[in-house]
């Protein structure tokens, strides 16, 4: 099945599968050529597709196939698909056709065959073409009844074609286009024979072709034929359907099977012939069914509008999906049309033209079966209507025409009206809403929202934060002064938790202090300056050592730096100050202005000196 | 290959853009917006649509001209050129509703569908709150909550007394920021995935990258897809139900 509709089945892979043509969009179309095999032999049969797509709104008869004078067309059919989709009430339909046609190639050589084309519009769009190489056939003639094992004798062919025969017989010879002809191939044979099986299965050129009945055993029963008497055997029945008018020809069945042939031996004393003389000796025979013409008329003129290939005897019928609607819901109408005839040959109905629907292109399924020897089945189509009125509104009969071949003129067949409820739209309800006149607004379509407004400087949005390395580094910044706060946070806990350390943090400045209230007292008569350097000099000392300032002397500074491993000459400086801090402080008269700069000086430089060794 | 390009109206608008080049070249990229503008109200989109790329030529990218040019493709029916302007648009401003609103009705009108299923409430709130942040704004949140995260570290480090609010503060912050980073790196991730737009009426995949390869699937305008790898002429793609194939890469648009 393709696309909904049988086929005769490819027994070949689909080895080919050309192009597709450019299409405008104005025409929302596209033909693809295809072909079953690109290298056939001569008389073989090619199945040639031809695949049209059509979009919703376009309107394109079927394509044509241009074909080489080489080839002949033996027949052509063509099937529909519709796709539907409805989203938020928009209805679109997308229709597929596949054209069929079954060509012959009658000589060697490398041809081209199409382009395939069809016009719509005004203008002609057309498919790529496809290259077929033709060879030496296979479908070599043969002869009614031959011996293929070895060169069989004048007498014995002459025996096996009174013997071993088919019979082709027609039930009618002379038909309308599409009208059934049942063929029956019969076996007539005298032998036992055996290994048999189907050759060459013609390819009813012209005629679409239906197997009833094709043998898996041999089922023999006897008949005379010419006073003799005969083993029957019914090897296959098909029901043709002729597709195009004239003569036509029907190309042979072939069969095959062995057949035991008798021997005589010319003499006993023959030695060669004894030993090669087989009383069981069998020879594989092909026979061949005889030629057959059957005439094909055609139809009679004057066809109605709404005959669309049926010949037989059919009748349609139509229903709905539901008969209560919203106006602009979509409601499937099923058309069946079915009876006896070339059933895959019925066409679509003609639709009934209103405009209260709106219809769009069916969906088809057809199923055949023969009741007997005569093929019947039916054929549906789904189409999907949409309401465009609301009220009780009557669905008009579809109509078929077909062509009755036994009473020879064409009939025609209409579906009952099918009457609905169709309500007004619930959307146009909902979105319905009073303006301060009291009249409703109701929305119309939908569109896309506007463009932006005018802007004299747009904004460059060209780079972005993520991929700035200074956007990144920036934050480094919050993370410094983290570690700042918590390294002075460090400091600040080691302050007021460590007293040593605390004095000796503290030392440098104190004694900057000090230093400065002597800096004052320098010119002042007494013994206060030296008193501020003296007091200055043991109080860094006893911060940097963690001792109590009052209790300080020379020997207790010297031996507290000795413990922290001072130089030793550092240690006499600090003895030589204290000493000679006091030796100004209880000497009799103060010394000059000028040394009690060189000791201020020599102080200040021997608190720094303390300052790096402790 | 069985590929249907809409050549001709690509054609036509090529022609008016050289045409027009030389006229619009001089032009600062907001006057050429506005004069796309005052093309678009008189219902010429294809020269509108000139006007905007023109514009867009002067190196400036910025989401209402990217936004302005699809809704100018829209119009002169060019679907997945419209599309591929709104996506880039999107990038720009994934907040702005109206170009939210665009996307989803020219989707409408696309003809590949995907059955994907729906995703739970959770995920609808995560992909909304990312979709609602773009690029930059991400990266300033990041900053932003990184900020608060150092500030709350800091209070807790110089001051002993509300060490609460000072833990409360750095707690948001790092949960923030983490979040924030992690949508950042997947928008980032995002960016650098080279997503396109189909912009051939129907394009055909196939198994691999040569027009002898089987074929997959048939894609068609405006569909989304995301470009893994290049070979030659053709581009290996991935559809959003996973499904990956190979297409001619003039078929696509780059977002």
């Amino acid at each position: 099945m393709v696309n909904g509709w049988p086929i005769r089945e490819h027994t070949g892979v689909l080895v080919l599968c050309l192009s597709i043509l450019t299409a405008s969009s104005a025409w929302s179309l596209t033909i693809q050529l295809s072909a079953d095999r690109t290298r056939v032999g001569v008389g073989d049969i090619l199945t040639v597709t031809v695949a049209m797509t059509i979009d919703d709104g376009t309107h394109a008869p079927d394509p044509d196939l241009t074909l080489p004078p080489e080839f002949d067309l033996i027949s052509s059919r063509s099937s529909t698909s519709t796709s539907i989709s409805i989203i938020q009430g928009a209805v679109t339909q997308t229709k597929t056709v596949n054209v069929l046609s079954t060509v012959r190639a009658n000589k060697e050589g490398t041809f081209t065959i199409g382009p395939a084309g069809v016009e719509s519009g005004g203008k002609t769009l057309r498919s790529q073409t496809i290259r077929v190489q033709v060879v030496k056939g296979l479908s070599k003639p043969r002869a009614t009844a031959t011996a293929s094992r070895d060169a069989a004798s004048a007498d014995q062919l002459k025996e096996i074609e009174e013997n071993l025969f088919i019979r082709a017989t027609p039930d009618r010879k002379s038909v309308y286009v599409g009208e059934q002809i049942l063929l029956s191939y019969d076996l007539y044979s005298r032998y036992r024979i055996q290994n048999p099986r189907f050759g060459v299965v013609p390819p009813y050129t012209g005629f679409w072709a239906e197997s009833v009945f094709e043998a898996s055993r041999l089922e023999q029963r006897s008949e005379v034929v010419n006073g003799r008497t005969f083993k029957k055997s019914r090897l296959k029945q098909v029901a043709l359907f002729p597709t195009i008018p004239g003569v036509l020809k029907l190309e042979q069945l072939e069969f095959i099977c062995d057949v035991p042939l008798r021997s005589r031996r010319r003499s006993v004393f023959d030695v060669d012939d004894f030993f090669s003389w087989d009383p069981f000796r069998s020879r594989q025979v092909t026979v061949r069914a005889p030629d057959l013409k059957i005439e094909v008329r055609s139809l009679p003129g004057g066809a109605p509008e709404s005959f669309s290939g049926g010949v037989g005897v059919f009748d349609i019928s139509a229903t709905v999906s539901n008969t209560k609607m919203i106006q602009g819901d979509p409601v499937t109408v099923k058309v069946v049309v079915g009876g006896r005839g070339n059933i895959h040959g019925v066409g679509e109905p003609l639709r009934p033209r209103s405009s209260k629907f709106k219809f769009y292109d069916p969906k088809g399924t057809a199923e055949a079966q023969f009741q007997g020897t005569v093929l019947t089945g039916s054929k549906t189509f789904e189409y999907v209507a949409i309401p465009t009125a609301n009220g009780h509104i009557a669905l008009p009969p579809f109509e078929l025409a077909y062509f009755d071949p036994e009473r020879e003129r064409y009939v025609i067949e209409k579906t009952e009206p099918i009457f609905l409820n169709v309500t007004p739209s619930k959307r146009v309800e909902q979105v319905s809403m009073t303006s301060t006149a009291g009249t409703a607004l109701k929305l119309m379509g939908e569109d896309i929202r506007y463009i932006k407004a005018d802007a004299a400087n747009l904004e460059d949005h060209a780079d972005y934060l993520h991929t700035s390395s200074l956007f990144w580094s920036l934050h480094t910044l919050p993370v410094l002064g983290l570690l700042v706060a918590w390294q002075w946070r460090r400091r600040q806990l080691k302050l007021t938790g460590d007293v040593a350390y605390a004095r000796k943090r503290r030392s440098k400045g104190e004694a900057q202090k000090r230093l400065a209230e002597a800096r004052r007292q320098l010119a002042a008569e007494g013994a206060l300056f030296y008193s501020e350097v003296y007091r200055a000099l043991s109080a860094f000392l006893a911060d940097r050592v963690n001792l109590v300032a009052t209790d300080l002397t020379a020997d207790q500074a010297r031996h507290a730096l000795a413990a922290k491993s001072v130089d030793p000459a550092l240690i006499d400086r600090v003895v030589g100050t204290f000493e000679a801090c006091d030796y100004a402080r209880f000497a009799p008269g103060p010394g000059s202005t000028s040394d009690r700069q060189i000791l201020l000086s020599q102080t200040e430089a021997l608190i720094d000196a303390l300052e790096q060794a402790t | 290959m069985t590929r249907r390009l809409k050549w001709i109206p690509s054609l036509t608008f090529m022609l008016v853009l050289c045409a027009s080049g030389v006229a619009v070249a001089s032009g600062s990229a907001g006057a050429l917006f506005t004069e796309g503008n005052a093309l678009y109200r008189q219902g010429a989109f294809e020269e509108a649509a000139v006007r905007y790329q023109a514009a867009l030529a002067t190196g400036l990218r910025n989401p209402d001209l990217y936004y302005n040019l699809g809704n100018a493709h829209f119009k002169r029916g060019a679907l997945g050129e419209a599309l591929l302007n709104y996506e880039r648009a999107l990038r720009l401003s994934p907040d702005d509703p109206d170009i939210v609103e665009n996307i989803a009705f020219a989707n409408v009108s696309k003809v590949d569908r995907f059955d994907l299923d729906p995703p739970n409430a959770a995920t609808r709130f995560v992909l909304a709150f990312y979709h609602w942040f773009s690029p930059n704004g991400l990266s300033i949140w990041v900053s932003l909550t990184f900020l608060i995260a150092c500030v709350g570290a800091g209070g807790l480090l110089l001051s002993p007394t509300r060490r609460m609010q000072w833990m409360v503060l750095l707690v948001s912050g790092l949960l923030g920021c983490g979040v924030g980073s992690v949508l950042l790196v997947t928008k980032a991730g995002d960016m650098n995935t080279p997503a396109a737009i189909v912009l051939a009426a129907e394009t055909i995949g196939r198994s691999g990258p040569g027009d002898d390869f089987l074929q997959v699937f048939t894609l068609h305008e405006g569909t989304k897809v995301v470009l893994e790898r290049n070979e030659g002429p053709w581009g290996l793609v991935r559809l959003p139900n996973g499904i990956g194939g190979w297409i001619v890469l003039d078929a696509i648009g780059l977002i």
